[in-house]
């Protein structure tokens, strides 16, 4: 394994629970896979297709998105939005998330002083 | 249009198949979605001409049987880490004690019958390698039906504990003593036994007619041979109480078991073992089947023993380096008590 597979490895274990807080707070406001992953990407949290519509699959089966198909169109999509359950999470990842990034940013300061 | 649909179809199929039929609708459909959606972006982006954007969407999504594991919830994987590493002990110990017993007992029986001849080399190795596969099989069957099971915490009811920790065989001086005195007084009992029979039965129990059970004949050569050894198989086990067990000594101890093994089998092939007399004696109460039986079995006890003999050996030969690889300071243990 050279140098650039692990750092992408160690990028994507990053990243992983990341794009769950970020779908879990995008669906407050309901969409369907494809809208989702264009928003995330241009918001710059990257994730790729194989990566969000499994996890769409999962979230929804532990509770956290509720979904329902949209046929008002001509193509029937599946629409997602987060759960009550699913903004408890978001609220407990994100404050870890902000914790983290403290205790991250003390390490550095301290580092260069 | 007609065409582009079909290839769509046949990939939502294909992805579909693992599934149970109520999950694989609503995946089947959200599949569709992901793919239109997929095919769309391409032509608005531009990135694939329109008639090749389906050809291109499915070709990036890749393997269907892939995609579907992706969604699933469970890995593709036969046995997960659960319940891997008991799989991996519970096959190593079947393999190791089922397919010798059962090859030994096979070649046993192909002696006993008296069908030996060359093609018997080939037969046993047939045995033991569909005894091997046989029981790799059924192993991990089950142990992949298990890991499919819903899971129940009933299995992790028995919480690990530093207890549990396997001992350290022959590493502490008390064991190795045990050891010592235990191989001490077998090889007194094997000489008190060979001097006995043949001179204890006249001497001191004064009755008449009892006879020697080996030949006073071997006295000239053999059991004074078999006596030298035990004095080596004495001063051996000296050797391993001091050093414990290396290399050196688990070669040793190959030789000494042919020196034991290879001279009694050839002795008992040619008779020559026991006082004539004594198998007379014997003999009288055996049929022909068992008098031809008796000296097979014998053998292959002599042959089992040695063998197994040697192999106890060289697994803790093996043990002992590989543990001295490892340099533990901390934990060495005193080498005299």
């Amino acid at each position: 394994m050279n140098l650039d597979e692990t750092t992408a490895g160690h990028l994507q274990e990053l990243r992983r629970g990341t794009v769950v807080l970020a779908c879990l707070v995008r669906l407050r406001t309901p969409d369907y896979g494809y809208a989702l992953l264009e928003s995330l990407n241009t918001l710059g949290i990257l994730v790729d297709a194989n990566t969000l519509y499994p996890l769409l699959r999962r979230l929804e089966k532990q509770g956290l998105l509720t979904s329902e198909w949209n046929t008002d169109e001509a193509r029937p999509r599946k629409f997602y939005r987060t759960s009550p359950t699913g903004e408890l999470l978001a609220d407990a990842l994100m404050t870890d998330w902000r914790r983290i990034d403290d205790a991250l940013a003390g390490l550095t300061t301290g580092d260069e002083s | 249009m007609n065409h582009t649909t079909e290839l769509t179809d046949r990939y939502v199929i294909a992805a579909s198949r693992s599934l149970p039929r109520r999950q694989g609708r609503e995946f089947a459909r959200e599949l569709e979605e992901r793919i239109r959606d997929d095919i769309d972006a391409r032509v608005a982006s531009g990135s694939s001409a329109p008639d090749a954007a389906e050809f291109d969407a499915l070709a990036a999504l890749g393997d269907p049987a892939r995609l579907a594991a992706r969604y699933a919830d469970r890995p593709p994987m036969l046995i997960g880490p659960r319940w891997y590493a008991t799989w991996k002990r519970v096959l190593v110990i079947t393999e190791w004690s089922a397919v010798p017993a059962v090859a030994g007992a096979y070649l046993l029986a192909q002696f006993i019958t008296g069908e030996v001849d060359a093609g018997t080399f080939g037969t046993t190795w047939f045995v033991l390698l569909t005894t091997g596969i046989y029981i790799a099989f059924f192993t991990t069957v089950v142990f992949a039906a298990i890991d499919r099971a819903p899971a129940s915490d009933e299995a992790d009811v028995v919480a690990w504990s530093p207890r549990d920790l396997p001992a350290v065989a022959g590493a502490s001086p008390a064991e190795r003593r045990v050891g010592l005195i235990a191989t001490l007084a077998w090889l007194a009992v094997i000489v008190g036994l060979v001097v006995w029979q043949q001179f204890g039965p006249s001497r001191w129990g004064h009755l008449e007619g009892m006879l020697p059970v080996l030949d006073p004949a071997l006295w000239s050569f053999w059991l004074p041979y078999f006596l030298v050894l035990v004095g080596l198989e004495a001063v051996m086990a000296v050797w391993i109480f001091r050093s414990g067990w290396t290399w050196p000594a688990a070669a040793a101890n190959i030789v000494l078991d042919l020196a034991w093994a290879v001279p009694s089998i050839w002795l008992i092939v040619t008779g020559a073992l026991f006082a004539p007399g004594f198998v007379e004696l014997f003999e009288a109460n055996l049929d022909a089947d068992a008098q031809q039986v008796l000296p097979i079995l014998l053998v292959a006890g002599i042959v089992a023993g040695a063998l197994a003999d040697a192999i106890v050996g060289v697994v803790n030969a093996m043990r002992r380096s590989r543990r001295d690889a490892l340099g533990l300071v901390g934990t060495a243990v005193p080498a005299r008590p």
